[in-house]
């Protein structure tokens, strides 16, 4: 009996080895849990009433990525590690259960180092249409060898971070000829995380 | 005291995949659009041009769209503060209904976000962005030039036309 008990214990262990090896892998995020930050410049919204004030039934709006109505964020976090983004959304923003409206959003990141929105617009990548997500480092790394593996921050000692930019934009319509007059809302979340690899 | 170091083993990883779920991030965006009746805007004639054949010098007439009261007067009514776009044709023909004969009308334009002639600001043929006032009005005033010297006896009527657009 304590042979067996022994064997399972083993077989137990063995099987937790596969999780505890994953869970040190993604232990390189873990470290800077705490310092990927992400968040909205401005209103933090993506207003077509920004790009045509008046949008009436029929029209189609269409709001670029270098237009001031798109909605800007910033993502602060560690230079050496990539992050992965994932957009979601509703395909349709909405006055009612029985008034909508459709919505295609696109998105596109610079990751230059920038120092303001302004100049990072200038060297945005727009993720192809229909992607929902992409994965880039915080600042773009210089052609050559990887370099060695992020190193985890301990006492004395905090990872270098920089902002890179998220640029979202989109189409909104055709309206339909009936759309009842409203505001029609819908929410675009935006996540982020630290990849794994 | 080996089980209790499996145990161990267990809630490392439990812990693991806790600090797992801490290190994402998200943020959500909002998408509006305000929608509006095509109804909500509209063009309102308060009063019609009035050619006074008497008032020719030189066999031309003049009416000043800023400054005359004969001046045509032409209201918008839309959306409080919003932009459109006006464009309008500035020579027509106006034709006599009694009988042969065209004459040109040379229009002018000015306009004003307030009941104020005066104060109005001319408004050339180019298509213009102009700005509903903060009571959802805005004001046009149209004159013209017509030359009458060679016109044939008889009444001419015409038309002018006005579009605009929210931008």
């Amino acid at each position: 009996m304590k042979q067996v008990t022994k064997h399972i214990m083993l077989l137990l262990a063995l099987s937790l080895l596969g999780g505890s090896v994953v869970a040190q892998r993604i232990s390189f995020g873990l470290y800077a849990a705490d310092d990927l930050v992400i968040m909205p410049l401005g209103l933090g919204e993506l207003n077509f009433n920004d790009k045509k004030t008046i949008i009436l039934g029929g029209e189609t709006v269409t709001i670029n990525m270098t237009d001031d109505a798109a909605a800007i964020l910033t993502i602060e976090g560690r230079t050496d590690l990539d992050i992965n983004v994932t957009i979601t959304y509703s395909t349709t923003i909405d006055l009612d259960p029985l008034n909508k409206i459709p919505l295609a959003v696109k998105f596109a990141y610079s990751n230059i180092g920038a120092s303001t929105y302004a100049i990072a617009r200038g060297s945005a990548i727009q993720v192809p249409t229909g992607f929902t997500t992409a994965t880039f480092p915080i600042v773009k790394r210089a052609s050559g060898l990887p370099t060695p593996p992020p190193t985890p921050n301990h006492t004395g000692y905090t990872g270098t971070k920089r902002t890179a930019y998220l640029f979202i934009y989109g189409t909104l319509g055709a309206v339909p000829a009936d759309a009842a007059a409203g505001i029609y809302t819908g929410n675009i979340n935006i996540h982020v995380e630290y990849s794994t690899y | 005291m080996k089980f209790l170091r499996y145990l161990f083993l267990i809630l490392l990883v439990t812990l693991s995949v806790t600090l797992l779920a801490q290190q994402t991030t998200s943020v959500s965006v909002k998408a509006q659009a305000t929608v509006v009746d095509k109804s909500e805007i509209e063009l309102v004639t308060i009063r019609n041009l009035e050619i006074d054949m008497s008032l020719a010098h030189d066999g031309k007439i003049y009416v000043s769209a800023q400054r005359d009261a004969n001046a045509a007067v032409m209201m918008v009514k839309g959306r409080a503060d919003a932009k459109f776009r006006v464009k309008f044709t500035p020579v027509v023909e106006i034709v006599n209904s009694n009988g042969k004969g065209t004459l040109s009308l040379h229009y002018e334009m000015y306009g004003y976000s307030t009941d104020n002639q005066g104060a109005s600001e001319p408004i050339n043929a180019a298509e213009r962005t102009l700005q509903i006032g903060s009571d959802s009005k805005y004001y046009f005033w149209v004159g013209g030039r017509i030359d009458v010297s060679n016109a044939r006896p008889g009444s001419y009527d015409g038309e002018f036309t006005i579009e605009i657009e929210y931008i």
